[in-house]
């Protein structure tokens, strides 16, 4: 690049930081103002976190999400992977169209998941509660694991299983002894993924969840469709310093295995 | 081998089952449901009729809410685009820096939708951030009204769906092989020709996905209208919602449900079509 | 492939006994995982108890509550939990049609809904509510006298009035001189700074008033003329919105057509505020409390409503949220100030004034609900 190319395109850049940023900052700021309406800064107070770290909603509603966050990574991770050792081994009849099926969540929208979702629990007479939200949320998620998983695989080198093989090793053991610590890392990361997603997760929690089993992101929703109140930008900020924590860690993580 | 194709579709058959009961099934069922009769205040009959198609087809309504949906979505993601690719260019070329911009990127990315939108309430209300700060350097006498308007959808669906325009495009341009540039540059071309040229072609496959995993969420995204224009403004998202959690009329809710998937396979399709590319790769 | 084929035969089965079992239950409104639990602590009070009082006096541990937003303060249901050790699960809604909704999905149960007069004389027809056991609310004693007998459910067999109101105007006087009329949300003066509730029955009734059509019986025509009005007030609108107060009281709302304790709560908050009933009328409501047939806790349902209509309780309900309270005992507990609040009181002229909704055949409201929403979209 040339330098004048070069600076156009860092102030450009500056820029668009500035927009992702500043946004999330002021909010952030407003979650220790004193007033409780307008954005008029009238002095400093923890009190919205106090009142927050009280509201029995609030705690319920984290309890809930991670409670699906967690069942959902379980069975992804494993169903995902299973299919992507799977189609990336073998070659078998109907290949491509499974190989299509797992594309469906990828492309399409969320809200006709979610509906269809809340249209055969409704044929099926099921009550709506935690247990109905994460079936979508796996639904969603296996596709990502899977992808990520033979993403993983197709860098691998095929010899060594095969020398493995050659050595006596059983397809048991060479699964568990050369396979599964070779593709661990893409494991990880496809349950990483699965893990962030039904955290993050709204539509399909807002169509599938019951009465007392609202997720983090449904009750955010409900909030601020009343007004805008410092307590969610106390509980903005968390989630935003959640994330930050998050995406460092992994980074750092990421980094370091390169 | 008869043994390895067992092995292969028992191993499948978990995620295989799973996305039968919880997807396909489903699917099938919104499919059904749309060609059913409706009983009085709602409620499902399960008798044949297209009452719904003619309802969604016969008041123009409807398909001028899916037309405004595919327009602001399509803007956004345009204006997406014109805002990443510069911006992933720069960190994909920041040498020692580009993990850590990448990194910045990735906050905004996992943050909240509802969270991200709720900063751009506390921005843009008559009583916000923006009005009082133009008001205090006296440039306006009275708030402006920055929300409640159609740009403001735009704005938002810009600011929710950026990150996933930049993420798959950064890749592509980090994983440009950077021989071609150098070939282009010795056979003489200058860098805008390059970058026309060589760069952006080689990118295609990042722009496309980037693309799609940006229209796809914008075109049906319902939160952005309810929150930033105070319920003035339907996208055919809320007009779905509606029909499901309000209004009791799931024939209709169905019915536009399958024509927006039958919408959005086909620009999937049209956008790959297109672009003749035969990666198709998403970035994760 | 046959293996295939196998699997989705498997799957196809599986699903058409869950819908048959399903189906079996359907009657009951039960799903098939409730069977066991029905058997051994509801033990069929729910069809018996109504008939001959409850065999079943227990206290189940959850009350699944549904009703209005902004309608219900928390300290009530704390205090409720505390006293009684049940867990109250509250979630709210924000019109009639989105309650029915949810409860036609056949994918909740709740314990105790709240919905408006006329609509409870629909559901009593459809057979969605269970009869109120009174021996388990002897506080129905505190209810006005002229509340015990009503139209829709004669002898209060099945609903108990919770708080009524009207739908007028709210108004900032800092900007507004006089007292405004519906015809004034059109006012261009006032462009940006109107909010309409977010409903259709709701805004339709009040463009129909304006237009001193029917709204009660609409024809097509009368809607369509609505409609075509309501599009003249869209470019004034700043927001869509069932439960205003926050604009009101941050001003940027001036004048909102709303819930008269939406209005009341934003007069706490800013004294600029004022409310009345419009010189068109303005709309008349009760809600009412009510335990749909879904629900397994039949006997906590109806301490609950008991609950609520002790005297202090009853206060504290509009206290928060200053609606019309039906309880005498409540009402006796009041200031003379509070007793004169005028959005929860109006004067007895413009009650009279005022129009009692009534409900709609089907394919009204199905119009209704496309003609609000073509205003949004042209």
């Amino acid at each position: 690049m040339r330098p004048k190319t070069k600076k156009i395109l860092f102030v450009f850049t500056t820029l668009v930081f500035m927009f992702f940023y500043i946004p999330i900052i002021i909010l952030m700021a407003f979650s220790f103002n004193d007033s409780k309406v307008g954005t008029v800064w009238t002095g400093f107070t923890f009190k919205w976190y106090g009142s927050l770290f009280s509201n029995e909603a609030i705690i319920n509603s984290v309890t809930n999400s991670l409670i699906i966050a967690v069942v959902t990574t379980l069975i992804a991770t494993v169903f995902g992977t299973l299919a992507a050792l799977a189609i990336h081994r073998y070659n078998f009849p109907g290949k491509q169209a499974i190989n299509f099926l797992f594309y469906i969540p990828v492309v399409i929208p969320d809200i006709i998941v979610a509906v269809a979702l809340l249209a055969l629990y409704g044929w099926l007479d099921v009550t709506l509660g935690i247990a109905t939200v994460f079936p979508g949320h796996v639904a969603i998620t296996i596709s990502y694991v899977m992808l990520v998983v033979i993403a993983r695989m197709a860098g691998l080198d095929a010899s060594l299983e095969e020398a493995a093989k050659d050595l006596g090793a059983n397809e048991w053991q060479t699964f568990w002894k050369i396979t599964f610590p070779l593709i661990f890392p893409g494991v990880l990361a496809g349950a990483l993924l699965a893990f962030t997603i039904s955290l993050d997760e709204f539509v399909i929690s807002y169509f599938t969840t019951g009465p007392g089993s609202d997720t983090l992101p449904v009750l955010v929703y409900s909030m601020v469709r009343l007004g805008v109140s410092p307590e969610i930008n106390a509980l903005s900020t968390i989630m935003v310093l959640l994330i930050v924590i998050m995406v460092f860690a992994t980074g750092r993580k990421m980094s370091v295995s390169k | 081998m008869i043994k390895n194709i067992r092995l292969a579709y028992s191993m499948l058959s978990p995620s295989l089952l799973w996305l039968l009961l919880f997807l396909v099934v489903p699917i099938v069922m919104v499919t059904v449901i749309s060609f059913t009769t409706s009983e009085g205040y709602g409620g499902i009959i399960y008798e044949f009729s297209t009452h719904a198609y003619e309802t969604a087809f016969l008041s123009s309504m409807y398909l001028k809410v899916i037309w405004n949906s595919i327009v602001w979505a399509f803007s956004a993601t345009v204006i997406c685009l014109l805002l990443a690719y510069p911006f992933a260019y720069f960190i994909a070329h920041a040498g020692k820096w580009k993990n850590l911009l990448i990194l910045l990127v990735m906050i905004p990315f996992w943050t909240n939708l509802l969270v991200r939108l709720y900063a751009w309430i506390i921005l843009l209300n008559g009583e916000g951030v923006i009005n009082h700060f133009l008001q205090n350097i006296g440039l306006i006498s009275e708030p402006l009204t920055l929300m409640y308007t159609p740009y403001a959808v735009i704005l938002g669906m810009v600011y929710g769906f950026l990150p996933f325009m930049i993420l798959p495009i950064y890749s592509s341009i980090e994983q440009l092989d950077k021989t071609y540039l150098e070939a282009a540059e010795d056979l003489g071309a200058n860098p805008v020709k390059t970058f026309f040229t060589v760069t952006i072609p080689l990118t295609l496959p990042g722009i496309l996905a980037g693309f799609i995993i940006t229209f796809v969420p914008a075109v049906s995204v319902f939160v952005v209208t309810d929150l930033l224009t105070g319920s003035k403004l339907v996208m055919v998202g809320n007009v779905i919602r509606d029909a499901f959690l309000i209004e009791m009329n799931w024939q209709l809710g169905s019915a536009l449900s399958i024509l927006l998937m039958i919408l959005v396979l086909l620009s999937v399709f049209i956008f790959m079509k297109f672009t003749s590319s035969k990666d198709k790769k998403f970035l994760i | 492939m046959k293996n295939l084929l196998k699997l989705m035969l498997a799957v196809v089965f599986f699903l058409a006994l869950v819908a048959c079992s399903s189906d079996d239950a359907g009657t009951t409104d039960d799903t098939s995982g409730s069977e066991d639990t029905s058997s051994e602590d509801t033990g069929g009070s729910e069809d018996a108890g109504s008939s001959e009082g409850d065999t079943e006096q227990e206290l189940a541990s959850e009350l699944n509550l549904f009703n209005w937003g902004e309608y219900m303060p928390q300290e009530v249901l704390d205090n409720f939990e505390e006293e009684y050790g049940v867990e109250v699960v509250y979630s709210t809604y924000s019109s009639n049609q989105e309650m029915l909704t949810k409860l036609g999905s056949g994918t909740v149960n709740y314990d105790i809904v709240v919905p408006t007069d006329y609509i409870v004389g629909r559901m009593i027809d459809d057979d969605m509510l269970l009869e109120l056991n009174m021996d388990n609310i002897p506080n129905f004693e505190n209810i006005q006298d002229v509340f015990h007998q009503r139209d829709f459910d004669p002898g209060n067999v099945f609903s108990i009035p919770y708080l009524y109101g009207s739908t007028g105007i709210a108004y900032n006087t800092s900007h507004i001189d006089g007292t405004p009329s519906y015809a004034d949300l059109w006012n261009a003066e006032y462009a940006g700074h109107v909010t309409v509730q977010d409903d259709p029955r709701e805004s339709l009734a009040m463009v129909l008033q304006k237009l001193d059509l029917p709204m009660n019986e609409p024809t097509e025509e009368d809607l369509e003329q609505a409609k075509a009005e309501l599009a003249k007030l869209h470019p004034n609108v700043l927001a869509y919105d069932s439960s205003p107060s926050a604009q009101l009281i941050s001003g940027e709302a001036w004048i909102s057509h709303t819930y008269s304790g939406e209005a009341g709560v934003a007069m706490q908050e800013n004294p600029d505020i004022s409310y009345t009933l419009p010189e068109e009328g303005g709309e008349l409501w009760m809600d009412n409390l009510v335990i749909p047939n879904t629900s397994e806790n039949k006997y906590t349902a109806e301490v609950f409503i008991n609950y609520l209509l002790e005297p202090e309780v009853s206060k504290q309900l509009s206290d928060a949220f200053p609606y019309s309270n039906p309880n005498q005992g409540a009402l006796d507990l009041m200031t003379e100030e509070e007793r004169s609040n005028p959005a929860s009181y109006p004067p007895a002229e413009q009650i009279a004034n005022a129009s009692w909704f009534e409900d709609l055949p089907p394919e009204t409201i199905q119009l209704m609900n496309r003609l609000y929403k073509e205003v949004k979209v042209e």
